[in-house]
């Protein structure tokens, strides 16, 4: 794992070792290696500056906060103290962002090494009723089944409901709400898909003041939603195969216009017509259970509606061998299905 | 063995075009001159009814129909919907009237076929048409697939008739 330094400001002993102690906590689920710092501020990666700002800090690292957002696209200042699951986040959000800062150089062909600008939050010295972390805690290995595994997709659920525009190296993609599109420079839109689904939304920056008169392709915002929602399988497993519930489609994807599997037809009819549960949709339609999570991933990322209800009895038996099926089974393999 | 599917709709959306794209016979049409040019502006029409036909070899056939537009023959469309595999319902979303015209189908076609049956097949769509037909479906507590499709389309006549063999087959499994 890469080094990466933290410091933060005007901690008192107390902060230190509760912090060193969290670090500790989250070193399994890090994506870089931090090492807290006590002094020599310059030579961090990420610094974390509480309550009262400094006066020093200049108005370019200022923006540079305004674009360090959380998951829940939420901007920081954060809590203080501050919580573990948040801590984590930052750090790999920080990582990410340091990663393709890197990237673009390397691609700039940058030969001198960048001077060191550390990514800097500002906390707010808010204190929590509860304890950051306390003696009580589950040890690591209880803790991580709750870790969240993040969705792109549903990120660019949200931003897309708005005009903007973000950058990745040198990707952009402008989203467009009214006319439900999506334009980028990337050449094909495959290009942008697999960008989009090797990297965490921490890593597009958005252009505030970007015209969004950008020339390139343009693809349906939905399709794009769509096909980064059925790369994300820890996300789908986490957040649908996991569950007990019986889940129901509002609406109908549009099975042959966005990326399409034939299993998405049993799948579509099976959870359109009742609710059912997970176990259901892999007997009806012989698609594995991350399949059919992804499915409802999909679904539920590109705004179809997936209500999740209570226990109801399945009332779906094994298929039966039946004539008719035979004949559907003929009028499939003429389709070419 | 018989399989029917019904292609139903308003005059001028595309029941024709996609019977004769799909039908392996050449199609019994009984076009008439159209005495209703001040709804849809195309020569003839259909009175009676389309028919096409899909070979499946030894295990039977697929039947296609496509039932006439007008209201006036509104007597014939429980006739030819009775026993259908499915209903594929065309509209052409180039009409102002065309959300008045779902309505009116779904509400009708829905006393004898189960909703389970249908596909909507929207002609000359927008993804705002799209949204706007899934929203009056949504409204009526129905969840019922809504395609943009081409009638002239083989890939896209597939795709619908796709998700009434998806859907068929779920019926045998849950019902």
């Amino acid at each position: 794992l890469k080094q990466l330094n933290l410091y933060i400001t005007d901690l008192s002993i107390t902060d230190r070792e509760q912090i060193e102690r969290q670090l500790a906590i989250l070193k399994p689920f890090l994506t870089a290696h931090w090492l807290f710092l006590n002094d020599n501020v310059s030579d961090c990666d990420l610094l974390l500056v509480k309550e009262p700002c400094s006066p020093n800090l200049s108005a370019k690292e200022v923006v540079e906060l305004k674009t360090f957002r959380d998951f829940s696209d939420k901007e920081y200042p954060f809590e203080w103290p501050i919580r573990l699951f948040n801590l984590m986040d930052m750090l790999n959000i920080a990582h990410g962002r340091l990663a393709s800062q890197e990237r673009l150089l390397k691609q700039q062909g940058t030969v001198k090494v960048p001077a060191k600008t550390p990514e800097v939050v500002q906390a707010e010295s808010k204190v929590l009723d509860e304890p950051v972390y306390s003696e009580d805690q589950p040890p690591v290995e209880a803790i991580h089944p709750d870790l969240e595994w993040r969705s792109v997709a549903k990120w660019l659920a949200t931003v897309s409901n708005r005009s903007c525009v973000y950058q990745f190296n040198e990707l952009l993609f402008a989203c467009i709400p009214e006319r439900n599109v999506l334009i980028t420079n990337a050449s094909e839109k495959e290009v942008l898909f697999s960008a989009l689904i090797d990297s965490s939304e921490a890593d597009w920056v958005e252009l505030e003041n970007a015209i969004l008169d950008v020339s390139g392709t343009e693809i349906s915002l939905n399709s794009v939603i769509w096909s980064v929602a059925l790369k994300e399988p820890e996300y789908a497993e986490q957040q649908w195969a996991s569950k007990e519930g019986m889940y129901r489609l509002k609406r109908w994807p549009q099975l042959g216009v966005w990326s399409t599997t034939p299993a998405m037809f049993k799948l579509s009819s099976l959870y359109g017509r009742k609710s059912a549960s997970i176990k259901t949709g892999v007997m009806v339609s012989g698609a594995v259970e991350t399949e059919v999570a992804l499915f409802l991933h999909a679904c539920d990322a590109v705004g179809l509606g997936v209500d999740v209800v209570d226990q109801e009895v399945d009332s779906v038996t094994k298929p039966p061998i039946d004539a008719s099926l035979a004949v559907l089974q003929a009028f499939k393999s003429k389709l070419g299905i | 063995m018989l399989l029917k599917v019904v292609f139903a709709g308003p005059m001028g959306a595309g029941k024709s075009t996609a019977i004769q794209v799909l039908s392996e016979i050449a199609p019994v049409v009984t076009e008439a001159k159209n005495t209703e040019r001040f709804k849809v502006d195309k020569p003839t029409t259909t009175v009676g009814m389309d028919y096409g036909e899909i070979h499946l070899g030894d295990v039977g056939k697929v039947a296609l129909f496509g039932v006439p537009g007008q209201k006036r023959f509104n007597f014939m469309w429980p006739i030819l919907v009775k026993g259908a595999m499915g209903v594929v319902m065309l509209l052409d979303c180039s009409q102002s009237n065309y959300l008045e015209e779902l309505e009116e189908f779904v509400d009708t076609f829905r006393q004898w076929v189960d909703p389970s049956c249908f596909v909507i097949a929207l002609n000359r769509a927008t993804e705002e048409d799209l949204n706007a037909c899934n929203e009056l479906v949504a409204n009526k507590e129905l969840v019922m697939p809504v395609f943009m499709a081409d009638p002239r389309s083989t890939e896209d006549l597939t795709v619908l008739l796709h998700v009434l063999i998806s859907n068929a087959e779920l019926r045998f499994l849950l019902d």
